[in-house]
């Protein structure tokens, strides 16, 4: 079989680059070596280094396992990601994206946290079983949809977010005690004995045989279902077993490396783009070139020494991200953006009655929000005379929430109405995750950042992933798969760079964090007066936008046979799309779910036309923030858990049982 | 308007002596960072309200904080709410918070201190943080002491190390996976404190504001010859070596052949005086036993 793939894959490009990338490595590693002993001691330090000369300890024991760890964890996810693709039909899956490295995370801290005893088991087993959770958990959200790519990156990224959420809020209370674990899931590979290489090297052997018995079932899975299974193929059977092996493998690196993302999914792309064809030499390929690439970044960051402390894992996912948007254009886009869409169940007669209600309740979560404390004795319900006491406290996070959650409910239906898909949110367009970068890099340059200049900041990050959705997506006349994917890459890449600033341990990052967690703690009377204003703006503007938004959904030929100017009225409904998210991020952070979960939980109430939907789930959206923070600020008292987190946590319960639901 | 629980303080204000263990009139303090915390404490006052007791309980431990200490919630975002219902007379707070919480001075007068300096010593700059804090508690005498305890636990380390000056030492606390550790350098207080007990930090690579590290254990091997100090935590110090007796390199490492890794409890490596104090005497204490010179 072997001789075959082999035979198979000299007849393609694949080894001429993997033989540059042998050679940068050599070199590389030739770089490191060559500082660490003096000439005539190499070739003893690498195999037989003496016990009492510690420089040849050194080499033999750390830069050389490492390299070996190196070359392993990058196969090992090389291979995890080639038969996730093979398996799924679906070029993006991989670990990062299929919510196995956020499930093995989650797990790996809670033991920390409250079982540490379960380490004894060993740190793979935890992860192994927390990042098979997690893909469990993205696994059963797609299944009605039948394992559609899109569907499937999606339900990875929404428990990839909400699973992170959960982190997040494990790291605020316990930010000292998982620190450390913190450092070493950034991804780093420092090494200093042989266990590690001892670990990887026997499961990805068994894996290479069991990948290798699987590649003739694994082939007809790249044929259509009724086919395979007309051929005689357990497909159930054969996917859970390649799922099982490539979830081993990508937890197996999270325990002994840490986060190293992209890799699963550079190596299958490189194995593709250089010209495998059949199943069994994509597999040999994606792992060779999963070995080849992470070896060679962990390579050249030791080269570059102590100048660049940026950990591995770290690098490769924001090289990955990077990948994942240059390769965009090149994805087929699908045929129809509306099947993610809920089907019309169900229709308001008179919406704006229920709009009318809706005023009244939000009018009692504002009061309760403003009213409502816990004191060391026990509950406080401040009368209305007591209220100014308080007014400074809980003034402006109120004000702020409410016009974030207006905010984003408004955002998110703009993009759904805009996209025509459902699943369409600021939060999952990558939108937020602009703004945030935006945010952490006038954090980073200025030294005293005001009102002014991180609104700015985090508008020019919002317009800037805007104007590389606009982009990218200019060949598919902004197909909804593609604009969705670019958010996946630039969340991923949000995420990777928020991991290695927090492995830093720089104090302003605390700052970041908090935000990031969608803290109302710091927003002032301005910022949450500027957000109310801008919402009330938007939806006194929104009539203005009504035809555009009620054509556009029916997709750009219809649009463009009803006389719309398609890309101009696109660009004007983004552009305030944008805008809303940037302002309603800076209160809140940029993942609280709520533009996602507001606009949808309106349809599903039966609200069809435009603007009743706009305008209520700005309401809704409001009225969810304002609840989330009260929650926050009362549950853990005196603690305060962010309202966006406490959002996120809602957002992403209700986005799991709506897609658990629909089964 | 005065009130009977003002009149009674006043009332026994009048017939006490001042002096240590007349808890209840000094002024009600709440401290916003864990060296305030330290040294309110040290100064023999029970703070009003705390910023993140379980943090201050792990990183800092003594002098411990009372079991029912008032907990204000993280460094970061106190819960100003609490803070306003309890009324402190005073608030200690770090300059560093002072941008995020500048609307604590509306409840009540605020001392924002710096809690690093980079022209001072470490331990020169806490001595002196201690002298306003003293003041502003009204507890200079109790200073006068616990500046005196430190002075004497350093001259006791460094007379009583004699036979080790100069000798290098690593001082760092080990990560969980037995592969990284936080590493102290010199411009931290523990570092600082080292020196002035006649050793060298073995540790001369960058560091961050606070003197400390973060570093693969394989670097060790760059003083090959140095002592090997690290604070232990309990389950995760046990986790740490049992890995680490996994390694070679660390196996090979002088220190570790010879038995010279020292464990000590834990010490805040930036906290406030009575830390520098506990330090120096956890110093003498685990090296007077080692014998002199190298290897």
């Amino acid at each position: 079989m072997w001789l075959r793939v082999m035979a198979d894959a000299a007849a393609t490009r694949p080894p001429i680059l993997a033989a540059a990338l042998t050679a940068a490595l050599a070199i590389l590693f030739w770089l490191t070596l060559k500082t660490a002993v003096p000439p005539q001691q190499r070739w003893l330090a690498l195999w037989s280094p003496s016990p009492d000369d510690l420089r040849q300890l050194f080499v033999h024991y750390s830069l050389l396992p490492r390299l070996f760890v190196g070359v392993l964890g990058g196969a090992a996810l090389g291979l995890a990601g080639g038969l996730f693709q093979q398996v799924l039909r679906n070029p993006l899956a991989e670990p990062g994206t299929l919510g196995v490295f956020a499930g093995a995370k989650l797990a790996l801290a809670l033991a920390t946290l409250w079982w540490p005893g379960l380490f004894g088991y060993g740190f793979e087993t935890i992860a192994i079983l927390g990042g098979g959770a997690g893909m469990a958990l993205v696994v059963l959200l797609a299944w009605r949809q039948r394992f559609d790519p899109l569907a499937l990156i999606l339900a990875g990224l929404v428990v990839t977010i909400y699973l992170g959420g959960i982190n997040a809020m494990l790291a605020l209370f316990h930010q000292e005690a998982l620190r450390d674990l913190f450092v070493w899931q950034a991804g780093s590979l420092n090494q200093n004995n042989w266990l590690a290489v001892r670990a990887l090297l026997p499961t990805l052997v068994v894996s290479a045989v069991l990948a290798v018995v699987l590649i003739r079932p694994l082939t007809l899975l790249g044929l259509q279902d009724d086919v395979a299974r007309a051929m005689g193929l357990s497909l159930a059977l054969t996917r859970l077993a390649a799922l099982t092996i490539a979830v081993s493998l990508s937890a197996l690196v999270v325990a002994h490396i840490g986060v190293v993302g992209f890799i699963g999914l550079a190596g299958p792309l490189l194995a593709r783009l250089t010209g495998a064809r059949r199943a069994g030499a994509r597999l040999f390929w994606s792992a060779a070139f999963g070995a080849l690439l992470l070896g060679v970044a962990d390579q050249a960051l030791q080269a570059l020494g102590p100048t660049l402390e940026l950990p591995t894992g770290t690098l490769t996912s924001l090289i990955g991200a990077g990948l994942v948007l240059w390769m965009l254009p090149r994805l087929r886009a699908g045929q129809d953006p509306r099947h993610l869409a809920e089907p019309d169940t169900r229709r308001l007669l008179r919406p704006w009655l229920v709009i009318a209600c809706l005023l009244p309740a939000l009018a009692l979560a504002v009061w309760a929000a403003l009213a409502l404390a816990r004191v060391p004795e026990g509950w406080h319900w401040s009368s209305v005379a007591e209220l100014p006491a308080y007014w400074p406290w809980r003034g402006a996070r109120v004000v702020g929430a409410v016009a974030a959650g207006a905010l984003l409910g408004i955002a998110g239906t703009l993009l759904q109405r805009l996209t025509g898909n459902a699943m369409a949110s600021p939060e999952l367009l990558g939108i937020s995750s602009g703004a945030a970068l935006g945010l952490i890099a006038v954090v980073f340059v200025t030294t005293q950042p005001t009102t002014a200049s991180t609104l700015a900041a985090a508008a020019c990050g919002a317009f800037v992933v805007l104007a590389t959705v606009l982009w990218l997506g200019r060949r598919s006349a902004l197909s909804p798969e593609h604009v969705l994917l670019t958010g996946v890459a630039i969340t991923t890449m949000t995420t990777a760079l928020t991991a290695a600033l927090l492995a830093t341990g720089d104090p302003r990052m605390i700052v970041i964090l908090n935000w990031m967690a969608g803290s109302t703690y710091r927003v002032t009377l301005d910022q949450a007066l500027i957000a109310a204003t801008t919402a009330l703006v938007l939806v006194a503007a929104s009539p203005l936008m009504m035809r555009w938004l009620t054509i556009l959904p029916l997709g750009a030929v219809a649009s463009r046979a009803l006389g719309l100017p398609v890309a101009l009225s696109r660009l004007a409904v983004l552009l305030a799309a944008a805008l809303a998210t940037a302002v309603g991020t800076l209160i809140v952070g940029p993942l609280s779910f709520v533009g996602l979960m507001a606009p949808h939980a309106v349809r599903l109430l039966g609200f069809r036309q435009t603007l009743p939907q706009l305008v209520a789930a700005a309401l809704l959206g409001a009225m969810l923030m304002v609840l989330a923070d009260l929650a926050g600020r009362i549950i853990a008292f005196p603690w305060q858990i962010p309202a966006g987190l406490v959002a996120t946590f809602l957002g992403g319960s209700y986005f799991i049982a709506l897609m658990w639901g629909r089964r | 308007m005065l009130s009977r629980r003002h009149l009674l303080a006043a009332g026994a204000a009048a017939c006490l002596p001042t002096g240590a263990g007349a808890q209840e009139q000094g002024p009600r303090i709440v401290s916003m960072d864990l060296p305030f915390t330290e040294m309110v404490l040290a100064l023999g006052l029970e703070p009003a309200a705390i910023a993140n007791v379980q943090l201050y309980r792990r990183l800092v431990g003594i002098p411990p904080a009372p079991p029912n200490a008032v907990d204000l919630g993280p460094l970061t975002e106190p819960n100003l709410e609490l803070l306003q219902y309890l009324r402190p007379d005073l608030i200690l707070a770090a300059s560093w918070q002072a941008s995020a919480l500048a609307a604590i001075e509306r409840i009540a007068p605020v001392h924002w201190l710096p809690t690093f300096s980079r022209e001072q010593k470490p331990l020169d700059f806490t001595r002196e943080l201690l002298t306003r804090v003293a003041a502003l508690a009204q507890r200079e005498k109790q200073a006068e002491v616990l500046r005196h305890e430190a002075d004497i636990a350093i001259t006791q380390a460094s007379t009583g190390l004699r036979a080790h000056a100069d000798r290098p030492v690593y001082l760092l606390r080990f990560a969980e996976d037995g592969r990284r550790s936080a590493i102290f350098g010199p411009s931290s207080l523990v570092g600082d404190v080292l020196a002035r007990a006649g050793l060298r930090n073995a540790f001369t690579g960058r560091t961050n504001v606070w003197g400390t590290a973060s570093i693969g254990i394989e670097r060790l091997v760059e003083t090959p010859d140095a002592l090997i100090i690290h604070f232990e935590r309990g389950a995760e110090t046990i986790r740490a070596m049992g890995r680490l007796v996994e390694s070679p390199i660390w196996n090979a490492l002088p220190a570790v052949r010879a038995r010279r890794v020292l464990g000590m409890p834990v010490i805040h490596p930036n906290g406030a005086i009575v830390s520098a104090t506990r330090f120096a005497r956890q110093l003498l204490a685990a090296i007077a036993d080692v014998a002199p010179g190298h290897g």
